[in-house]
């Protein structure tokens, strides 16, 4: 039995077929990225992309996989380059003990992709299912709605290719009074 | 795994200073204690190996605390770079080995900063010395005429030296020639004349973390590594009495069935081998008696242990509160309860254990874990496999939160006696449900406020009597046979922001700390998230009967200035037309001062808090975004504290066994945060745990401003 993750074959033995994706992708394979944080999906500590969906790998017995292809938070950089939703984590400082974080990272990346200009609610309610025991919360709002900034920059840049420099820092200054502002709106 | 080990060959090269001795073996009349945590802070002549230059440049430092989250190894690692004068980045930071490392004090209390300040900072500027004698001996000048530059010195002679090239010609680390003479320490200069401290820098590792290779404990792997697991009582006291071997070793997979003491486990090829052969193990247990269970079950009652005489600790006494009773108009006698609480840190804990024959032959035993004490770790398993503690050697990691949960990690010390039995490297790795059902929880408090006002309005007397569980003195720590002398011991734990901030005519306190049956023990803040409930919410029901405002009511009954200033902040962010708003203030350990507005609405009978204000003081700020940073996830805790946190115990039974059953605040649940650090020049105190204390209080307070009813038993909702 095979199964594609993060863009290469893995062949799983006999003896783990039994075993949930996540201890396939943790413990055969070294994929420790994804954490194994409440086995019954309720916390998200676990999340990875199945054809780039959030899934939680805990639940997810790896038979259940077949052709789909695995995204893990190890592959989700591209090159090297970090993802947008990495960067914006770097940049607001989001991760206290971090071990959540990774699932917050594929979970806010998963909405992105669907919705990369997502409203203040939108990103409350797609991140509410991840928990974050440290209290990283208002953090990762403001670092989903950095990310969907810096993504929208990027695909500029490609496109026009102008000085990314200068459209970068602008973005950034924007995006942190956007979200303040955002947030506060909904929240009276 | 990868970390850089140093040889003992390194350190003599290095610096001709032997790191003989690391283990500190107790006088013969400690003999008789159990492993115990690590209460001292490490001594001066020990700090020689935390901060080394590596033979290619690199400064590595081995941060002396645990990082569990609370941005420890970020705050250190500012005060190497400044002493060193390098960017922050060329910092590496490694975590705690108890085999690089004399003991250090076990990460609690919010007191790494305090604590190991001063500490780190010396490590560092030896260094820099030791180096500074290095170029001067180099190129033949005397040390004062060489002088310090970024990365290196200037020597008249030579100009530019970078640590570089005073290292060695071979792979020897250099660590610092510790000296008595007086030190320059540059991290105690003012910070607005300091280059790293007082900035908001990236968190350490932050990269690693989002990019998921950063390695908690549970991420290590090692060749020919087995599982094990743990037949574990399902109830509350219960004791092991039969098991099937023969059935679980025919089990597929399953390499050993081991018992040890009074458990048994099982050793596997897989994880799922492991959790086939402890189904086939089919482990019976006999349970408490009923009556044993009906004591299980003991809801903590202040009013009961009042009537029975049984507050035998004393706290803190001021005046009299008898004549000033007499002297009072009005008076308030309110009870305030909050339950067990759990940590639910993220990461349940784990640990992987190597026991085999070292090069010298005698017995040998690597462990990895994430521990707020991999000292304890190291004492507890040497006693548990009956070899030396020197024979031991902890490798901690990153914790994927602690908060007072992990100062045990026990994971790791069953680890160990299933690898002796296999000699061969196992993990073991707790369930979710593992972690709430067999750590300790943070107690129940049950408490009593009885106060009165003057004609004037003032508080003439105020008597505080509580009864919770131990917290330092917990039956985790102290074993049966020592309880008798535990039992002596006031509690610090619960004891902690039992005295309130304020200026009373007469205080007094009394409290008790019965030992239940569950385990209990350090919870984020200890005594001080619960006390500090029972008195904010006295305050505010005491500032309603005086008909005062509550902000000013608090003012009237205080000399402490620093916390005046953080109410009078406060108030100065509040602004009119918002929700209901319910304030509380704290001193948490007599350090960090704090002020705290709640706003709340009330939807359809569900309490939702909207805005959270704080205004913190906790003197000199070496890190201000990782200090918000915990102020945030402190503000998060109130908020699960106040509204939704409550382990339950259910006939021996814990019914709290996964996050279905333990309700934490999640996204929708918390607000944005309105936070203000107080510019001072203080000495720095501690954040990790001092914001908690007053939130529950705060939200419960806006609800009476918001429904008129008081709710004073946790959690409100």
């Amino acid at each position: 039995m095979e199964i594609q993750i993060n863009n290469k074959p893995h062949t799983i033995p006999v003896e783990w077929q039994e075993a949930s994706l996540l201890d396939v992708l943790r413990e055969l394979f070294g994929y420790t990225g994804s954490k194994f944080g409440c086995g019954q999906g309720l916390c998200g500590a676990c999340t990875v992309h199945v054809d780039g969906e959030a899934a939680r790998a805990c639940v997810l017995p790896v038979t259940a996989i077949g052709g789909k292809a695995i995204t893990t938070i190890e592959g989700l950089a591209e090159d090297n380059q970090l993802h947008p939703v990495q960067q914006a984590w770097i940049d607001e400082s989001v991760p206290q003990c971090g071990y959540c974080q990774a699932g917050q990272i594929m979970t806010a990346a998963a909405l992105l992709a669907k919705s990369p200009d997502p409203t203040a609610q939108e990103i409350t309610l797609a991140m509410d299912a991840n928990i974050c025991r440290c209290g990283t919360y208002s953090r990762i709002r403001r670092g989903v709605a950095r990310a969907a900034e810096l993504a929208k920059n990027s695909d500029a840049a490609d496109s026009a290719a102008t000085d990314s420099d200068a459209t970068g820092s602008e973005a950034t200054d924007s995006v942190a009074t956007d979200s303040g502002v955002a947030a506060e709106g909904e929240m009276r | 795994m990868a970390r850089g080990k140093i040889t003992r060959r390194g350190f003599l090269i290095g610096t001709g200073w032997v790191v003989g001795g690391l283990t500190v073996v107790g006088a013969v009349g400690y003999a008789a204690l159990p492993p115990l945590p690590t209460f001292a802070v490490t001594d001066e002549d020990e700090i020689g190996t935390w901060v080394q230059l590596l033979a290619d440049g690199r400064v590595q430092f081995y941060v002396p605390r645990a990082e569990m989250g609370q941005g420890i190894s970020t705050g250190l690692s500012q005060v190497v770079a400044e002493e060193l004068c390098l960017p922050i980045e060329s910092v590496s930071c490694l975590y705690q080995a108890t085999d690089v490392m004399a003991p250090c004090q076990m990460t609690v209390g919010s007191q790494s900063i305090e604590n190991y300040f001063e500490l780190t900072a010396r490590a560092a500027a030896y260094l820099r010395e030791t180096l500074r004698d290095r170029a001067a001996a180099l190129h033949r000048v005397a040390a004062d005429s060489v002088t310090q530059a970024d990365g290196g010195f200037e020597v008249a002679s030579a100009g530019f030296v970078s640590y570089q090239d005073l290292t060695g010609d071979d792979d020897a680390a250099v660590v610092p020639l510790l000296s008595t003479d007086t030190v320059t320490l540059l991290s105690q200069r003012p910070f607005s004349e300091c280059k790293v401290l007082g900035k908001s820098v990236a968190p350490v590792r932050v990269e690693n973390i989002v990019r998921g290779t950063e390695i908690y404990s549970r991420d290590v792997r090692l060749p020919g590594m087995h599982y094990g697991l743990i037949a574990r009582a399902p109830q509350l006291g219960a004791t092991l009495q039969q098991f099937n071997r023969a059935a679980a070793e025919a089990v597929n997979g399953i390499v050993a069935v081991v018992e040890h003491n009074d458990q048994v486990g099982v050793v596997a090829n897989t994880p799922m081998a492991a959790a086939r052969g402890l189904a086939a193990l089919d482990a019976r247990w006999q349970s408490l008696s009923a009556a044993e269970l009906d004591r299980a079950q003991v809801s903590l009652d202040i009013d009961q242990f009042i009537k029975d005489g049984r507050l035998d600790h004393a706290g803190d006494e001021h005046g009299s509160i008898t004549a000033e009773r007499a002297q009072s108009s009005q008076h308030i006698s309110f009870r305030y309860d909050s339950p067990m609480v759990a940590h639910a840190a993220m990461e349940p804990r784990s640990g992987v254990a190597h026991y085999h024959t070292g090069d010298d032959g005698r017995a040998v035993c690597e462990v990895w874990t994430g521990s707020q004490d991999p000292w304890l770790i190291q004492t507890v398993v040497a006693s548990e496999l009956g070899i030396d503690k020197s024979a031991i050697a902890v490798n901690n990691h990153r914790v994927g939160g602690a908060f007072g949960g992990r100062v045990l990690c026990q994971a790791s010390v069953e680890a160990a006696w299933l690898s002796k039995a296999v000699s061969q490297p196992v993990k073991v790795q707790w369930s979710r449900e593992d972690e709430f059902r067999y750590n300790y929880v943070g107690p129940q408090f049950s408490t009593r406020i009885d106060a009165g006002l003057t004609a004037e309005g003032r508080i003439g007397y105020w008597h505080h009597r509580a009864v919770g569980a131990p917290v330092l003195t917990s039956s985790m720590f102290f074993p049966q046979y020592l309880h008798w002398l535990a039992n002596q011991i006031p509690d610090p734990g619960t004891q902690r922001g039992m005295t309130a901030p304020y200026t009373f005519t007469s205080h007094r306190s009394d409290f008790a700390d019965e030992r239940v049956p569950m385990p209990t023990g350090p919870w984020r803040g200890l005594g001080a998230a619960p006390n500090t409930f029972a008195i904010e919410c006295a305050m505010d029901e005491l500032a309603l009967a005086a008909n005062t405002d509550p902000i000013a009511f608090r003012l009237q009954h205080l000399d402490n200035s620093r916390l005046a200033h953080c109410l009078k902040r406060l108030q100065s962010q509040l602004q009119d037309g918002n929700d209901p708003v319910g304030i509380a203030a704290a001193v948490y350990k007599g350090v960090t001062y704090l002020a705290i507005a709640a706003h709340v609405s009330i939807e359809a009978g569900r309490i939702r808090v909207t805005r959270l204000t704080c205004v913190h003081d906790c003197g000199r700020v070496i890190s201000p975004d990782q200090v918000l940073a915990q102020i945030e996830g402190n503000l998060v805790w109130g908020i699960g504290m106040a509204l939704t946190e409550e382990f339950k115990l259910v006939d021996g039974i814990a019914e709290t066994d996964n996050f279905d059953r333990y309700s934490l605040p999640g996204q929708r649940d918390v607000p944005d945060f309105a936070i203000e650090l107080v510019d001072s020049d203080e000495p720095p105190s501690g954040a990790a745990e001092a914001a908690i204390a007053p939130v529950a209080a705060a939200i419960a307070n806006a609800v009476f401003a918001a429904t008129g009813e008081r709710r004073r038993q946790l959690p409100l909702a």
